[in-house]
């Protein structure tokens, strides 16, 4: 009798979540002998999952097989390479890898170049192996450009905290380098702090906490990514003094997004995640199929960073949604 | 009288010198803050840390128990994050007292399978609740597909961020829940039980103590109040993602051991890791507060851990040392 219930326990617990769950998106219709893989970071920050779907349009214009794959939450570089030699062995004929670090995923673009699949990285750079091409994003012409945004908000005058990302990450440092470019150019503002908070929503919620003890007067928090600008959006929130502080972010998150709307955060940046993985993934599939060489270097996103503001928001999001649906991916706000 | 019985009563809990000895750490680490960080002692400030004191006191519930039990549960953030998701896709639904119950349940659930594992299969607390972190941890990142469930409705987010009067409501909550606690705490049967099968497994078994039931039962509690801990950190965040509670098995050890609570077992109680809480709280709100890096803030924390749990432990080895060498001149006199 004991035994049925902790069998039923189980089943409970396991069958809770998986019925609750809505199945993986299936790979496109038609496919040719060709296979593309794509190896994100991992797959439970929103700005992944968008790179995954980037991957998946690329793929269903062309037709291709295509898999996503990715380490779990706090997995590390060597949970990358461990992927991509199943995916060797298992046969694909492309591999687009977003390293965890620049250069432990040197040893797995190694192994792919001996086995002879063609490598392209996105996102952060690798520091060796042979791979066909780099796409990236300007993190600091983002910055740059989102600084410039709170500088006119704040109409060239005000005291202004950054959060930053988690220590040592090449995102964080080239934002950093971006928003200080700006901000020290003003003789008007004045930085008062730049603390991290890990890209963390939980973490930036409680340090905010204390910087507001810490500081009467404060005119915007600026935070290298979304999750962190929300947090600092519930702190202000709890504290009573949203309306006097702006908040921006970095990415273009759906919830984000949504914060915007409601009218809380005052902007972000998009960091198109989509074209990060659009553009090296189409790039690998024109490479298999017609031998076109990329090159070496693609900076993803011509032009200026696009500001999403509580103005804009609407406009934004039907544009990707629509941009998403031309390929096949339903992509939900 | 009845008053003067609640003194007592008090009086009574402080007496066990794990907890005391707790109270003497928090007083430190509180008069130091005082004196040598700006603004710590205004009442914003003190609001935070009350706050986060009560946060980090409702996870270290589950973990107190556990180690009142000679175990371990580093389970207790995943649980609380597959308790937290379930919960708020329901709540963001509009069903707020059945999105509750599920979290709750969940919580239950996750804690007693940890528990029969651990008593009736003999497999250790630190490898059963470490599988038991994964296994949560992977059921709610694939359950939200790495995104955040958020648009919870504002009645269910008092818990979280509500305030009566100055007082913000996780700090009311845990409040009425250590009273509690610390009122059962030994003087349930229950609460009895624990601490017996803690200290010395055999000599309660002995004793005609159930305990492998007892062991589920404490596991299982820790689940529930795991369970707690996430519908209030969803609350306060007004959001659920799949990776909260992340980092808290490390903060709740840190309170139970500054709290009083031995890994040894059967020592220490609930309203010593509340005390303990509050010190780990302290110590994040001055760093935050001296604006150190966090890298430093990991580094710090480990240490002061170190730190006192080596003078309890010199501490300890002295007083044996006294009772030895009294005994012997004792026994020299008489001789």
């Amino acid at each position: 009798m004991k035994k049925t219930l902790f069998l039923v326990l189980i089943v409970l617990v396991v069958f809770s979540g998986v019925v609750f769950a809505q199945g993986q998106k299936d790979t496109p219709k038609e496919s040719d002998n060709l296979h593309v893989a794509l190896i994100v970071k991992n797959l439970s920050n929103p700005f992944f999952v968008y790179m995954k779907w980037g991957g998946e349009a690329a793929a269903n214009k062309y037709g291709v097989d295509y898999t996503c794959l990715a380490p779990e939450q706090d997995g590390n570089v060597e949970a990358q390479i461990r992927i991509m030699e199943d995916l060797i062995q298992k046969g694909v004929d492309a591999i687009v890898v977003v390293p965890i670090d620049s250069r432990g995923i040197v040893a797995g673009i190694e192994r792919a170049n001996k086995a002879g699949v063609p490598v392209f990285v996105s996102n952060t750079r690798a520091l060796g192996g042979e791979f066909l091409s780099f796409a990236g994003i300007d993190h600091t012409a983002m910055a740059e450009e989102m600084a410039r945004y709170v500088v006119k908000s704040l109409n060239g005058k005000g005291k202004v905290i950054e959060l930053e990302g988690t220590t040592g990450a090449q995102s964080s440092i080239d934002r950093g380098i971006g928003f200080k470019n700006v901000f020290s150019k003003e003789p008007g503002i004045e930085v008062l702090t730049r603390t991290t908070a890990e890209y963390n929503k939980a973490k930036a919620m409680q340090v905010t906490e204390d910087l507001l003890v810490r500081y009467d007067d404060i005119d915007a928090i600026v935070a290298y990514n979304d999750s962190m600008a929300l947090g600092a959006v519930e702190a202000l929130k709890a504290a009573g003094r949203l309306d006097k502080v702006m908040v921006t972010g970095t990415d273009a998150n759906k919830d984000a997004l949504d914060s915007l709307r409601r009218g809380e955060l005052t902007a972000t940046v998009d960091s198109n995640p989509v074209a990060q993985t659009f553009v090296p993934v189409e790039a690998a599939i024109r490479y298999l199929m017609y031998n076109e060489i990329p090159p070496a270097e693609m900076i993803v996103g011509e032009g200026k960073p696009t500001i999403v503001d509580q103005k804009n928001v609407e406009a934004f999001e039907l544009q990707v949604i629509e941009n998403l649906k031309g390929f096949g991916v339903t992509a939900e706000f | 009288m009845k008053f003067k019985n609640k003194l007592a009563q008090i009086a009574s809990s402080l007496r066990d010198t794990n907890t005391s000895r707790a109270l003497f750490t928090l007083l430190i680490f509180f008069v130091a803050s005082t004196i040598f960080v700006n603004r710590f002692f205004t009442l914003n400030n003190l609001i935070n840390v009350l706050r986060q004191s009560a946060l980090v006191f409702s996870f270290s519930i589950g973990m107190a128990i556990a180690m009142l039990l000679a175990g371990l549960d580093l389970s207790i953030g995943a649980v609380a994050a597959y308790s937290g998701v379930l919960a708020a896709s329901l709540i963001s639904n509009g069903y707020i007292v059945l999105g509750i119950i599920v979290g709750l349940l969940v919580g239950i659930t996750c804690g007693l399978i940890s528990g029969v594992i651990i008593s009736k299969y003999k497999v250790p607390p630190f490898i059963m609740t470490f599988g038991m972190m994964k296994i949560a941890s992977g059921l709610a990142l694939n359950f939200t597909k790495g995104e955040s469930i958020y648009g919870l409705s504002d009645k269910f987010r008092w818990i979280g961020v509500g305030t009566i009067g100055l007082i913000p409501a996780p700090l009311i909550i845990c409040t009425v829940l250590l009273i509690l606690l610390a009122y059962f705490g030994k003087r349930s049967v229950l609460g009895r039980r624990i601490y017996a099968v803690g200290s010395n497994r055999n000599a309660a078994r002995f004793s005609g103590i159930p305990c492998e039931r007892t062991l589920m039962i404490g596991y299982a509690l820790s689940g529930l109040f795991s369970g707690i801990a996430g519908l209030m950190f969803v609350a306060r965040l007004g959001s659920a993602e799949g990776i909260m509670g992340d980092g808290w098995p490390l903060q709740a050890i840190a309170a139970c051991v500054l709290g009083g609570v031995s890994f040894a077992g059967g020592e220490g109680t609930i309203q010593g890791a509340a005390i303990g809480a509050l010190c780990v709280a302290i110590m994040y709100n001055v760093l935050n507060l001296l604006g150190v890096s966090p890298s430093w803030q990991q580094f710090l924390i480990g240490f002061v851990i170190i730190f006192v749990i080596s003078i309890d432990f010199i501490k300890s080895q002295i007083i044996r040392k006294k009772n030895i060498s009294n005994k012997l001149r004792t026994m020299q006199k008489t001789a």
